[in-house]
C-alpha cells in the first residue's frame, strides 16, 4: 500500500509550492480573471466566422441580407480586445511567477544558511546548488502550467466539445471518440518517454564527465601516455549516449505521430458526418465551419498535453527536493543570553558526541581551560580533535554533557554573539569573491579602513596586499586575481584578527609553502594567539611545544594531558605519536 | 572588478553563417547523405499533404454542401473527398515518421563524429595549449558548442525548406482562388516578418542579461554552500541573505522583462492574425456577395491564413540558431586547426627500455607567456646516473617545476638539449617516453570510477595481484584496504571523498603499478597527521628504489636521502651536492635548512 502514500505526498508537495501564491491574492485574482476573459474572446471568434459563412450562404441561396463589414468589424473588435487583454495579462502573470520563484529561492537560500554543519556534512555541495537553481527553474514551468496551461487546455477543449454537442450530438460523440484516445495516448507516451529522456540526459552527463575529467586531468593523461585509451573510453560513452538517444527518438517517432494522426482523423470525419447533416438540411453550413475552426484551435493544445504531463512529473520531484530543505528545522537554535564580559573561559563537562548514532567521536570529555591559555590538541586522525573545537562555537550540539563559555552553557547563549567571539581558522582557507578589504572585514563589515589595514599588518599580509594591482580593492575569487596558498592563509588570519575574538581555534595545517612564507604565517598565528584562549589542532611537534597545555586524544577520549615536559617524562602516547618527528629534531641537533 | 564570465560571452556570440563554415560543416553530413536526402524528401511530402487539407474542406463545401442538388450524388461525392483527405493524413503520418528518424540520424550522427574529432584532437594538443586556455572553454568545445550546432544540423535545412515551401504553397493556392484577395491578405506577411525580426533581436539582449543575472545567483549560492562553515563561524547569515535577496530580485526583474517582450510579441502576432481574418471577412465577403469567390474558398482563406504564422515564427528561431551555431562552428574549427606544438618528429624512433641516464645540457627555456627578456630556466646543466635520486630545492618560481616538465617533454626548451640514455628527447616518440616515465603531481588527480581502476590507470593490463603487490611494497595496502570498500571503493569527482593523504597514497601506488623507469615526484604540500606522514615517507623511499628519480622536495626527510640536491634560484642552479656537503658549504641550502628547522 505504498503507492497511495507517494501520491498523497506528491500532491502535498505541489500544494506546498502553490501555497506561495497565497502571498499575492490580488494578482492571482487578476490573472485568472483575465485569463478566462481572453480564452472566452478567442472562443467567440470561430462563432463570428461561422455566422458569416451561414449568412453568406443564405444570401447566395435566397438573397437574405449579408453585410461583410458588419462581421469584419465585430471580428476585429473582439480580436483587439483579446490581444489587449493578453498584453495586460502576460506581465501580471510573469510578475506573479517571478516573485513567487524569488520568494522560494530566498527561503531555500536562507534555510541552507542556517542549517547546521551536520546537515552540510551529509549533503553534497552540487546537490544543494542544483536544488536552489535548476529545481526552481523547473517550478517556473509548473507555475506557468497552473496559472495558464491547465485553464487554457481544459476550457478550450471543454467549450469546443460542449458547443459541438449542442450543434449536433452525433458530431459531439465523434469528437469525443477521437479526443479521448488521443489525450490518453499522448499523456501515456509522455509518461513513458519522460524517464527515457532522463536516461538520455544521464548518458549525456556521463559522456561530459569523461570530457571534463580528461581536460582537468590532462597532465595525468599525458604522463601515463593514455591518450588512446581515453579516446576509447570517450567513444564508449558517446556511443552509449547516441544509442540512448536513437532509442528514445525512435520510440517517439513510432508513437507520437500516430496520436497526431488519430486527431487528424477528426477533420475528414467532421467533413463527412457533418456534411451529411448539412446536405440533409439539419445542420447550418456555418456551424460545421465553426466546428472545424474549433478543431484547428485545439490542435496545438493537444500537443501541449504531453508537455503538461512532463512538467507535472518534474515539478513533483523538484518541489519535494526544495521543500525537504525549507521544511528542515535547524537542529541548533540560538539561546537568549548575551555573552557576558569575560576573557574566554571554556569548560567541557562530561561531553560526549557522535556524528552518527552509535559511533561516538567523543566520550565523557572533560577539560577546563583558563582565560588566555593555549591548548594543543593532538592525536591520530579520527581521535576527536576537530570534534572538540567544533563544539565550542556550537557548530555541532553535544550529544550529552555541557560545553560552557564564560561559565554559561553554550545552549543558553545567543548564537551570533557566541560565534562572533570565537574565531576559527579552518584547515582549508576559504575566501569569498569580493575585494581584499571585504574579505578581511567579513565578520565585521562595518570595520573602518584603518582597522582593516591594522589587521592585515598584524597578519603579515599588508606587504603583499599593497603590491597587488589595486591594493585592498583588488578583486579576488574565482574570476579575480588569484592568490597563493600562503597569501590566502594570511588573509584568513587577518579576517580573524579584526574580530578581536576572545577564543581562537586554529587548525594548524599550513600548506608547506616555502620556508620564508611559512615563517611569516607562523609569526602571524602566534601573534594572534596573544591574550586569547586558544585551541590548536596540532600536527607538528614544533607547534605543540609552544602550548601551555597539551591534550592527547585517542578514540574520543583523553589519553594524556599535561605540559610538554610532563608528557615526555610520562613516555606514553605523546612520545609514541611524535617519535618520528622528534627523531628528526635529534638528527638535526647532532649535525 | 571581477572579469566578465568568458563562457557566458561565448554563449551569446553570434556570427553570420558563411560559405566556408557551411561547406566545412556539410563535410560532416556527407556520410549521412542518404538520410539527409530522405528527410528532405519526406519533409516536402509532409508540407504538400498539409497544404491540401483546407483544399479538401473547400471542395467539400463548394461542390457538395452549398448546392441543393441530387442528395445521393452529394453524399457520395462527400464520402470520396473525405476518403481522399483521410489518405493524405495517412501519408502525413508515414512521412513525419521518416522525416524525424532520418533527420535525427543525420544530424546526431554528424555531431557525434565532430565531437569525437574534437576530443581526439584535444588529446594531441600540448600542455602549453591547456596553460593558456581556460578549462571551461575547452570543455565547451566538446559540449555546449555541439549542442548549439546540433539543432541546425538536424533540422536547419529541412526547416528552411518546409517554411519556404509552406509560405509559397499557401500563396500559390490562395492566388489560385482569387489573386486580389490573396494580395490583400498578404499584407500581413511583411508585418509578421518585421515583428518577428524585432522580437528576435530584442529578446536576445534581454536573455543575455537574464542569463548573466542567473549565473550570479548560481555563483552566490555555490559560494555560500562551499563557504558555509566560514559564514556560520562569523555569523554572517543575515547580511548574506540581504545581499542574496538583491541578486534574487534583480534576476526576477530580468526574467520579468524578458517575459514582457513575449507578451508584446505574441499578442502582436495575434493582432496581425485578427487583421488578416478581418480583411478576409470584409474584402472576401464583398467578393463573395459579387459571386466572385465561393463560401468554401472564403473558409479556405481563413484556414490558410493560419498557416502563415508557424513558418514565420520558426524562421525567426532558425535565424538565431544559425547565428549561434555559426559562432560555435567557428570556435570548434579553430580548435581543430590548432596544431600541437609538440609532436613526434618525422624520423622519431621508439625509445627502448630506459637505463636511467638523464642529462640536461645548457638548457634555456621560457613559456609562451613569459616576457622575451626573461628565461625561466637560464642555462641548466646536470647529469643523473641510473638509480640516483635528484632533489630540486628552491623558492616558488625558481624553475623546479619547469625542469621536470621539460624532462617529461610537456614542453621543449628553446636552447640546449635533454637526453635520456644519451638520446635527445626530440628524436623519440612521445608514447615510448611517457610510458616509461611516472609522474606524481601535487594535485593528486583521481578519475571517477573505482580505486582499482585508478591504480591501473598507467597500466590497464595489470592484474589485481600486481596491484596488491605494488601496494604491499609501498606499504600503502593497509590504507587502501581500510577505505570503505577497499580497492573497489568508488571515487567521486576528483577524489573528493578521500582525504589529502589518502589521495596522495593512491597516486603513489598508481605510479608504482606503472613501474616507470624514471620517476618524477612533485611532493604534495598538505600536512597530514603523523602516522600518515610516516607511511608517506616510507612509500616515497620505496618508490625511488632502483629507478632514476626526480623530486621537488618539501620534506627534509626526502631531501636528506637524495644523491644530488640541486638548489635553484631564478632559473639557475646555485648549489649542488649531497645534504652533508651543502650543509658544510654554509650557503643558501644551509639557510633554507635552518629556517625550516626553526619553525
Amino acid at each position: 500500500m505504498s503507492a497511495p502514500t507517494v501520491q498523497t505526498s506528491t500532491r502535498r508537495n505541489l500544494f506546498g509550492i502553490l501555497a506561495y501564491l497565497g502571498a499575492y491574492p490580488r494578482l492571482v485574482f487578476y490573472v485568472y480573471g483575465l485569463l478566462i476573459l481572453t480564452i472566452s474572446a478567442e472562443l467567440v471568434l470561430p462563432q463570428v466566422l461561422g455566422h458569416a459563412i451561414s449568412a453568406l450562404r443564405d444570401h447566395l441561396a435566397h438573397g437574405a441580407p449579408f453585410q461583410p463589414f458588419y462581421f469584419a468589424a465585430i471580428y476585429l473588435g473582439i480580436s483587439i480586445a483579446r490581444e489587449t487583454m493578453r498584453h495586460v495579462l502576460g506581465p501580471f502573470r510573469s510578475r506573479l511567477i517571478q516573485d513567487t520563484l524569488a520568494d522560494i529561492r530566498g527561503d531555500i537560500y536562507d534555510a541552507i544558511q542556517w542549517l547546521p554543519f551536520s546537515f552540510h556534512d551529509a549533503n553534497k555541495t552540487g546537490d544543494l546548488i542544483s536544488r536552489s537553481t535548476s529545481d526552481i527553474m523547473r517550478l517556473q514551468d509548473f507555475l506557468f502550467a497552473c496559472l495558464f496551461l491547465t485553464v487554457d487546455i481544459t476550457l478550450s477543449i471543454g467549450v469546443s466539445v460542449t458547443l459541438t454537442f449542442l450543434a449536433s450530438p452525433v458530431l459531439g460523440w465523434t469528437l469525443l471518440a477521437v479526443l479521448t484516445p488521443v489525450i490518453c495516448l499522448i499523456a501515456y507516451y509522455a509518461r513513458v518517454l519522460h524517464p527515457r529522456w532522463l536516461a538520455v540526459h544521464d548518458r549525456h552527463a556521463e559522456m561530459n564527465t569523461v570530457i571534463q575529467e580528461n581536460i582537468a586531468g590532462v597532465r595525468v593523461v599525458k604522463a601515463f601516455a593514455s591518450e588512446e585509451r581515453e579516446v576509447a573510453k570517450f567513444r564508449m560513452r558517446s556511443s552509449a549516449f547516441y544509442g540512448a538517444m536513437v532509442d528514445t527518438v525512435s520510440y517517439w517517432a513510432s508513437r507520437v505521430p500516430l496520436a497526431q494522426f488519430i486527431y487528424g482523423l477528426s477533420f475528414p470525419l467532421m467533413l463527412w458526418l457533418g456534411g451529411r447533416q448539412v446536405i440533409a438540411g439539419t445542420l447550418p453550413i456555418g456551424t460545421l465551419a465553426t466546428i472545424i475552426f474549433y478543431l484547428l484551435a485545439i490542435t496545438n493544445r493537444i500537443n501541449l498535453i504531453g508537455n503538461f504531463t512532463n512538467v507535472m512529473q518534474n515539478a513533483s520531484a523538484s518541489s519535494e527536493r526544495i521543500l525537504a530543505i525549507i521544511r528542515q528545522t535547524p537542529a541548533i537554535v540560538s539561546g537568549q543570553s548575551p555573552l557576558p564580559v569575560g576573557n574566554g573561559a571554556v569548560r567541557f563537562e562530561n561531553v560526549s558526541f557522535a556524528y552518527q548514532e552509535g559511533r561516538a567521536s567523543l566520550t565523557n570529555f572533560s577539560l577546563t581551560v583558563a582565560p588566555g591559555e593555549t591548548v594543543a590538541l593532538v592525536g591520530p586522525t579520527g581521535s576527536g580533535k576537530t570534534t572538540v573545537v567544533n563544539l565550542i562555537p556550537r557548530f555541532y550540539e553535544a550529544t550529552s554533557g555541557n560545553v560552557l563559555v564564560e561559565n554559561i552553557n553554550v545552549r543558553e547563549l545567543s548564537l551570533a554573539g557566541l560565534r562572533r567571539s570565537v574565531a576559527v581558522i579552518f584547515q582549508e582557507t576559504f575566501l569569498f569573491s569580493g575585494t581584499v578589504a571585504e574579505n578581511i572585514a567579513f565578520g565585521r563589515p562595518e570595520a573602518t579602513m584603518d582597522e582593516i589595514i591594522d589587521a592585515a599588518r598584524a597578519a603579515q599580509a599588508h606587504e603583499f596586499v599593497s603590491k597587488l594591482e589595486s591594493g585592498y580593492d583588488t578583486f579576488i575569487g574565482e574570476r579575480g586575481t588569484s592568490l597563493s596558498g600562503g597569501q590566502k592563509q594570511r588573509l584568513a588570519i587577518a579576517r580573524a584578527f579584526i574580530m578581536n575574538p576572545r577564543i581562537l581555534i586554529l587548525d594548524d595545517a599550513t600548506a608547506a609553502v616555502d620556508p620564508e612564507t611559512e615563517r611569516l604565517i607562523r609569526q602571524a598565528m602566534w601573534k594572534l594567539t596573544e591574550n586569547r584562549t586558544t585551541f590548536i589542532i596540532a600536527h607538528r611537534f614544533s607547534t605543540v611545544k609552544h602550548a601551555q597545555k597539551i591534550v592527547v586524544l585517542d578514540h574520543g577520549r583523553i589519553a594524556e594531558q599535561g605540559t610538554h615536559r610532563e608528557l615526555i617524562a610520562a613516555n606514553g602516547a605523546y612520545t609514541r605519536l611524535f617519535a618520528t618527528q622528534m627523531g628528526r629534531e635529534d638528527d638535526h641537533a647532532s649535525s | 572588478m571581477p572579469a566578465p564570465d568568458p563562457l557566458l560571452e561565448e554563449e551569446f556570440e553570434m556570427r553570420p553563417m558563411n560559405g566556408a563554415l557551411l561547406t566545412r560543416l556539410s563535410f560532416y553530413l556527407r556520410p549521412y547523405r542518404v538520410a539527409v536526402i530522405l528527410s528532405l524528401l519526406s519533409s516536402v511530402a509532409v508540407v504538400v499533404c498539409q497544404l491540401l487539407g483546407p483544399r479538401f474542406i473547400q471542395m467539400g463545401i463548394d461542390r457538395y454542401l452549398s448546392h441543393a442538388g441530387d442528395v445521393s450524388v452529394a453524399m457520395h461525392g462527400l464520402l470520396v473527398i473525405s476518403g481522399i483527405y483521410l489518405v493524405s493524413l495517412v501519408f502525413t503520418w508515414i512521412f513525419s515518421v521518416t522525416y524525424v528518424r532520418q533527420s535525427f540520424r543525420a544530424g546526431q550522427g554528424a555531431i557525434n563524429d565532430l565531437r569525437e574529432a574534437v576530443f581526439r584532437h584535444i588529446q594531441a594538443l600540448s600542455l602549453s595549449y591547456f596553460d593558456r586556455t581556460h578549462q571551461g572553454r575547452i570543455i565547451s568545445r566538446a559540449d555546449s558548442d555541439m549542442t548549439s550546432m546540433q539543432d541546425v544540423l538536424t533540422n536547419g535545412a529541412n526547416q528552411l525548406v518546409t517554411c519556404v515551401l509552406t509560405l509559397v504553397g499557401v500563396l500559390v493556392l490562395m492566388s489560385g482562388y482569387d489573386w486580389r484577395l490573396c494580395a490583400a491578405v498578404s499584407v500581413v506577411l511583411p508585418m509578421l516578418f518585421w515583428l518577428t525580426y524585432w522580437f528576435r533581436t530584442t529578446v536576445l539582449h534581454s536573455y543575455r542579461l537574464q542569463r548573466a543575472a542567473q549565473s550570479r545567483i548560481t555563483a552566490a549560492v555555490a559560494e555560500n554552500v562551499n563557504g558555509i562553515r566560514v559564514v556560520q563561524g562569523f555569523a554572517r547569515q543575515e547580511r548574506n541573505f540581504d545581499a542574496f535577496e538583491s541578486l534574487n530580485r534583480e534576476y526576477a526583474g530580468h526574467a520579468y522583462r524578458t517575459a514582457r517582450l513575449f507578451h508584446t510579441y505574441l499578442p502582436g502576432m495575434g493582432l496581425i492574425a485578427g487583421l488578416g481574418t478581418t480583411i478576409i471577412l470584409a474584402y472576401g465577403g464583398t467578393l463573395a456577395v459579387r459571386k466572385e469567390i465561393t463560401p468554401g474558398e472564403l473558409a479556405a482563406f481563413c484556414m490558410y491564413l493560419g498557416m502563415f504564422f508557424g513558418p514565420v515564427q520558426a524562421m525567426g528561431e532558425l535565424l538565431n540558431q544559425t547565428l549561434s551555431a555559426a559562432a560555435s562552428a567557428e570556435r570548434v574549427f579553430q580548435l581543430l586547426d590548432t596544431a600541437p606544438e609538440i609532436s613526434n618528429a618525422p624520423k622519431a624512433r621508439s625509445l627502448s627500455r630506459i637505463e636511467g641516464w638523464v642529462r640536461f645540457e645548457n638548457v634555456f627555456f621560457r613559456y609562451a607567456a613569459t616576457p622575451e627578456d626573461r628565461w625561466i630556466l637560464d642555462g641548466i646543466n646536470f647529469a643523473a646516473e641510473p638509480g640516483q635520486t635528484i632533489a630540486l630545492v628552491g623558492a616558488t618560481g625558481s624553475g623546479k617545476s619547469s625542469i621536470i616538465s621539460l624532462l617529461a617533454r610537456f614542453y621543449e626548451p628553446q636552447e640546449g638539449c635533454i637526453t635520456v640514455d644519451g638520446v635527445d628527447l626530440r628524436e623519440v616518440t612521445l608514447d615510448s617516453l611517457h610510458s616509461q616515465i611516472g609522474i606524481v603531481t601535487q594535485e593528486n588527480f583521481l578519475f571517477t570510477g573505482t580505486v582499482m581502476e585508478n591504480l591501473k590507470f598507467g597500466k590497464p593490463q595489470a592484474t589485481d595481484e600486481e596491484v596488491y603487490e605494488a601496494a604491499r611494497i609501498l606499504g600503502t595496502d593497509a590504507i587502501l584496504l581500510g577505505l570503505n570498500d577497499g580497492y573497489v571503493t568508488k571515487v567521486s569527482e576528483r577524489g573528493a571523498n578521500f582525504s589529502a593523504g589518502e589521495r596522495q597514497l593512491i597516486c603513489f601506488t598508481r605510479a608504482m603499478v606503472a613501474s616507470p623507469r624514471i620517476l618524477i615526484l612533485d611532493e604534495a604540500t598538505s600536512a597530514v597527521d603523523p602516522q600518515t606522514e610516516l607511511i608517506v615517507q616510507n612509500a616515497i623511499e620505496r618508490l625511488f628504489d632502483k629507478r632514476t628519480s626526480f623530486v621537488i622536495a618539501h620534506r627534509l626527510s626526502t631531501v636528506r636521502k637524495a644523491d644530488i640536491i640541486l638548489v635553484m634560484s631564478e632559473g639557475r642552479i646555485i648549489e649542488r651536492g649531497t645534504h652533508e656537503e651543502l650543509l658544510t658549504l654554509g650557503g643558501e641550502y644551509r639557510h633554507l635548512h635552518d629556517e625550516f628547522m626553526n619553525l
